[in-house]
């Protein structure tokens, strides 16, 4: 068997905006009568153009211009929403608190297809972007830890792996277009973020709108956001000024890892272009390609290599498109009958290895499901890893016995260990009514929300939505 | 407790780099997590240090074992098997000749015939093959997922069969003798190096002296570390189904 | 042609030369559940006497299998040299094997093509282990891919790499290993889980990429089946510096592989054209006793002689590699250590007769009464009789075929013994990666760290 999925990746972010279009191969890698399919191959079939994010007068985004913008794309790669199968839609940076963004991600979402993913946030987007980067598969590879920085118009999303996978994420208010100024040096636009350190570097006076841009004063803020990368991937203090720029949370404590760049700024970071005066700054109309130099600069003469990202600008969209999905292992149970699923929510239930917890379980699990009064969530158990019959007929009951059939819901349960097969055949014993999607292998926490849609061979693709993804 | 030493058996070869002094400590520990082959392993002059040697002993040690082991016949009783042996005499001649582990005598097959359900839906047949450890380790979660499965789904479901000193082939000479529709064959694998737990499974519709061995829907690496016995079970439910639903097995069914 | 003889006032007849030949054979269990075996030890001396007396033009005129019928016997007998064969063909048995034992190394070369495979194998019966080590000792072949094989004084290794599920990282760590421990000269080659042109052309193209990168002058293979790589070659851009097949001594028994002489001439023609090496020598082959009788196409002749057969179907596609996998296939056909190390022994020694570049992989599996210490002595002896090269694994164990074979360490420890090198430009590499001084390891060896740096 080879089958493919046809993947979207939209990322709208604080300057650009960006569609790609990739497909995803799955291969059934089976040897025996034991299907084992598998992600073999992502190829991205369609790179957009990179736009500048459509933004009315009042700062709001502009819909009608952007939803033109995304079906000239889909028309130009010649796909129709319907042969979409996954994706991602992001909005991301300050993009993403604007007052109307929730409205045009709603109705992206609709517009992009029907198994397309609609979130936002600092912490998934630095996830995308690491992933996007080739951050993770270069910690995985290579054993050590990789700190990938996505410094885009906004912010700066970072993202920490460890052995491929995300330890941490955070994000900053350091990025390319939080200064803009005209051609002749006049500044436009400061953002309000980064007043404090305007403040801190003596600056508040000599950089505001209107004035006339001095080049050693914009160098001067450019290389404290280079400085202030730097301290954060060696651990060092860091000023008032600069902790307030973290959004949300700061970061927390971790051994010195490699360091990556992506994101629009990237693309000077490690291209060999150093502005040396206004003009060259100005020319720009922001002072992207002088924090990418500063960053480049600051970082070689303090001796840290930066590692080569697979993807620049387009790292976030190319995570967006070809990572937020993952697949189900291949022995699992599934009523076809109700998939697709969208945006179930997870809850989740720590097992205990011996026959007498798993019942003690039952008492915890009620409880828990009293905070979903009229959904059944999704249930996320770790269990073990190679579990005995007797034991596989006791979680069932317990499970059976705790959930409320009158609610008349799909039972959706989701397993870390290689059993959903035998989970879902011994539920069904139990639940004779109940329609029962038994996942293994997927990973998912209180929280999260996830998609599953229809199965290709004989595994189901699966979203786990971690919006709240910190430290 | 202080008074042993260390219990090598149990010891991962995925954890431990023994390499002197590598030039990346972390990249050697990355390479073990991509592998289970014994790399990492360090060296004293040309050869192994003791450790490796001595791991590599154990392991071998008891994949001999397993090899030259009989299946425990307390849990075979227990389950409720009707036992038969084939024309090998001892494991060794077993060893040696595969053609008498794939036959029964004509007394064997009469008692058989007599003792057991005869046309069974589906009929189960559990070998000791290359390794009586793998039985003894996986037999009693599969067997329970097995038997309850089968028997929910309403099939007729035969006397279970353990046969001593056996070869996969004669799950062909049972389903002959009672006329079975689907025959389940539970047999120990050729034990690798530390994996004297491993057990095969082999499915056959009609299953037939008469057909090639392609006729053999197969699962393997079913052990507490590969294909957990309850989650293979499962699994072989499913395939029984679709053994039923398209009266064929083998390569000549599109899975 | 006599088929009877007397020993301690007991006569021995035999039916035919098949039967002598099958007789003659040091006991193995596969001759045995064949049913071709000797039923006594006297009767086998009995046989090495009558088959000691038979010419060789007898042998070449009684193929165990006949030559209407087989194409594996139509290609050993038509590719004779008339001219090699007229010179030898009156000699008896027994005195070809004093031929071999006493002759100098041109003079055996000069013959070689006269022979055929009952001819290499009833000169393999009548020799004692150790003259089948003096024998091979006296006849090199060397064979030419991206670098030449089996010059006096190396000792060779292929790299194997297997991984369960052919994960390429996992593959890439062995491999890491191994050529930190100068294994590899010989071929980087991999047995792979899954027999697909997908996986088998992204595994060529990354072992060609690592060696590429730090420059390492060897040959990359995977072996899949014959006609899945000819699939690789034609719709793949992959890099492929050798092209494999396991080969049987019989048209019956390759049929069991899925081959015949015509599929191996179409597939050699392929790779000489799409090849991605150097060298006039592109095909690697595997062979190992008991592989016709395990598919019923063993003709009623014993496994030795069908054996040899291997080594004139491989002779015809001038290999780089050829080896027997000697104690994969188990103890009904190799019962032990003892018939292990036997079985190796023969058939290096009758293929470097044949004139094929012979490599052993020395190996048991955990249901034959065998362990390390046998693995080992073979290991020895094998280096002694100059074998063109062994197998190098992690430990000697390998994960996904579930035998024990040679280790790393096996290689670098039988070099030390022999003060063997690998191929010249693979150790003048060695050296200047810090891995080896002088055909020695280094301290830094055995570090797969040192290849940190490589992208897939």
């Amino acid at each position: 068997m080879q089958e493919s999925l046809l993947s979207v990746g939209v990322d709208l972010g604080t300057t650009t905006t960006q569609i790609i279009f990739s497909r995803i191969y799955l291969e059934d890698k089976a040897v025996t009568a034991v299907p084992e399919v598998k992600i073999s191959r992502k190829e991205i079939i369609y790179k957009s153009t990179v736009y500048f994010t459509p933004v009315l007068s009042d700062n709001r985004i502009d819909l009608p211009a952007l939803k033109n913008l995304v079906e000239k794309e889909y028309l130009k790669a010649g796909i129709k929403k319907n042969d979409l199968q996954t994706g991602a839609v992001i909005i991301t940076g300050e993009t993403a608190r604007k007052e109307n963004a929730s409205a045009v991600l709603q109705s992206l979402s609709d517009f992009a297809g029907d198994f397309v993913v609609a979130t936002a946030g600092p912490d998934l987007e630095s996830l995308l972007a690491g992933l996007g980067a080739g951050a993770g598969e270069k910690s995985k590879n290579h054993g050590e830890a990789v700190l990938n920085f996505d410094i885009g118009g906004g912010t700066t999303n970072a993202a920490l792996f460890i052995d491929g996978e995300a330890s941490s994420t955070f994000a900053l208010d350091i990025g390319g277009r939080l200064l803009r100024l005209q051609k002749d040096g006049t500044i436009n636009y400061v953002s309000a973020k980064i007043k404090d350190l305007l403040v801190e570097l003596g600056l508040e006076d000599k950089i505001h709108p209107g004035e006339k841009a001095d080049f050693a004063d914009l160098h001067l803020l450019t290389r404290t956001f280079a400085k202030i990368l730097y301290r954060i991937i060696k651990q060092l203090t860091l000023t008032p000024a600069a902790k307030k720029l973290f959004i949300g949370h700061e970061c927390g404590p971790f051994e010195l890892p490699l360091a990556m760049i992506s994101g629009g700024v990237a693309e000077y970071v490690y291209r060999d272009f150093t502005p040396r005066n206004i003009e060259d700054v100005a020319l720009f109309g922001d002072i992207g390609p002088l924090l990418g130099s500063s960053v480049r600069d600051y970082f070689s003469a303090h001796g840290m290599q930066l590692q080569k990202p697979k993807e620049k600008i387009r790292a976030t969209v190319i995570g967006a498109g070809t990572h937020s999905l993952c697949l189900s292992g291949s022995t699992i149970s599934a009523d076809e009958s109700v998939l697709p699923i969208k945006n179930l929510p997870v809850m989740q239930l720590s097992l205990e290895q011996s026959t007498a917890d798993i019942e003690k379980s039952g008492k915890i699990l009620q409880q828990k499901l009293r905070l979903f009064p009229d959904d059944l969530p999704a249930l996320a158990l770790a269990g073990t890893a190679a579990p005995s019959y007797s034991d596989v007929k006791t979680l069932a009951r317990m499970i059976a016995e705790n959930i409320p059939v009158q609610l008349n819901q799909p039972l959706v349960i989701l397993l870390e260990a290689d059993f959903a097969k035998a989970l879902g055949l011994t539920l069904k014993r139990y639940l004779a009514d109940t329609q029962i999607i038994c996942l293994d292998r997927i990973k998912a926490h209180d929280g999260d929300y996830i998609d599953i849609g229809r199965s290709i061979g004989s595994a189901v693709p699966v979203v786990v939505k971690t919006l709240i993804f910190t430290a | 407790m202080d008074d042993m030493v260390k219990d090598i058996s149990t010891q991962e070869i995925k954890d431990t780099v023994l390499i002197d002094t590598p030039q990346n400590p972390a990249f050697c520990r990355q390479l073990k997590k991509t592998t289970n082959a014994r790399i990492c392993i360090g060296r004293a002059g040309s050869r192994f240090k003791t450790e490796t040697l001595l791991k590599f002993r154990a392991d071998h040690a008891i994949a001999m074992d397993a090899v030259w082991s009989d299946v425990d016949e307390g849990l075979i009783d227990r389950l409720g098997f009707f036992k038969v042996q084939t024309q090998v005499n001892n494991k060794e001649e077993y060893i040696r000749r595969p053609d008498l582990g794939r036959i029964f005598s004509k007394e064997t097959t009469e008692q058989i015939k007599a003792n057991c359900i005869m046309s069974p839906d589906v009929q189960l047949i559990v070998a000791d093959g290359l390794s009586g450890y793998a039985i003894d380790a996986n037999l009693e979660d599969i067997f329970g997922i097995l038997t309850d499965g089968l028997t929910a789904k309403g099939y007729k479901v035969g006397t279970p069969i353990f046969v001593k000193y056996s070869r996969v082939a004669t799950m062909d000479k049972i389903s002959e003798a009672l006329n079975a529709k689907v025959t389940i064959q539970l047999i120990g694998e050729r034990p690798g190096l530390a994996t004297g737990e491993s057990m095969s499974c082999y499915m056959a519709y009609e299953s037939s002296s008469k057909k090639p061995e392609s006729q053999r829907t197969v699962v393997s690496n079913i052990y507490r570390k590969g294909i957990p016995p309850v989650e293979a079970g499962a699994q072989i439910i499913h395939l029984t189904d679709v053994l039923m639903r398209e009266k064929k097995s083998g390569t000549e069914l599109k899975l | 042609m006599k088929l009877k003889t007397r020993l301690f006032d007991q006569t021995y007849s035999f039916r035919d030369v098949k039967d002598v030949l099958a007789k003659a054979n040091e006991e193995k269990s596969g001759d045995i559940l064949a049913g071709v075996a000797a039923q006594s030890t006297v009767e086998r001396v009995a046989a090495k006497a009558v088959l000691a007396d038979m010419t060789l033009e007898d042998l070449r005129n009684n193929p165990v299998v006949p030559y209407e019928t087989d194409d594996v016997t139509r290609a050993d007998q038509d590719a004779v040299d008339e001219k090699a064969f007229a010179k030898i063909k009156s000699l008896t048995a027994g005195s070809f094997r004093e031929f071999l034992l006493s002759a100098a190394p041109e003079e055996i070369a000069a013959v070689r093509g006269g022979l055929t495979s009952e001819i290499v194998a009833a000169a393999a019966k009548l020799m004692s282990n150790m003259d089948l080590v003096t024998a091979a000792h006296k006849l090199p072949v060397t064979a030419t891919c991206n670098t030449t094989i089996g010059l006096p004084g190396t000792l060779s290794s292929r790299l194997q790499p297997n991984h369960a599920t052919d994960d390429i990282n996992g593959i890439m760590a062995s491999v890491m290993e191994g050529v930190s421990y100068g294994v590899g000269d010989a071929v980087i080659g991999l047995n792979p889980a899954v027999d697909s042109i997908e996986s088998v052309s992204s595994i060529l193209k990354n072992f060609k990429s690592f060696m590429d990168h730090w420059q390492l002058p060897t040959q990359n293979c995977v072996l899949a089946h014959v006609t899945t790589q000819m699939k690789v070659l034609e719709q793949t851009d992959a890099p492929m510096d050798l092209m494999f097949q396991s080969l049987a001594g019989s048209e019956l028994a390759s049929r069991a592989f899925g081959i015949d002489v015509s599929l191996m001439d179409e597939a050699y023609a392929m790779m000489k054209e799409k090849k991605s090496s150097r060298g006039k020598n592109f095909m690697y082959f595997e062979t190992g006793q008991g592989s016709e009788l395990s598919s019923d196409g063993n003709h009623g002749a014993d496994q030795l002689t069908m054996e040899a057969r291997c080594y004139a179907f491989a002779k015809r596609y001038h290999p780089f590699l050829v080896n027997t996998v000697v104690g994969f296939i188990g103890p009904e056909y190799l019962y032990d250590g003892r018939q292990m190390i036997r079985a190796g022994l023969e058939d290096h020694f009758m293929g470097k007769l044949t004139g094929i570049p012979m490599g052993v992989d020395v190996c048991y599996t955990n249901h034959m009464k065998a362990d390390q210490n046998d693995l080992e002595n073979l290991a020895m002896m094998l280096t002694l009789a100059d074998c063109n090269y062994i197998m190098g694994i992690p430990a000697g164990d390998d994960v996904m075929l579930m035998y024990q074979t040679t280790s790393y360490h096996d290689v670098a420890a039988l070099r030390d013994l022999s003060s063997k090198t690998p191929i010249a430009a693979f150790a003048a590499r060695m050296q200047e990666l810090g891995i080896m001084q002088n055909g020695q390891l280094t301290a830094q060896a055995g570090d797969p760290s040192m290849f940190q740096g490589w992208e897939k």
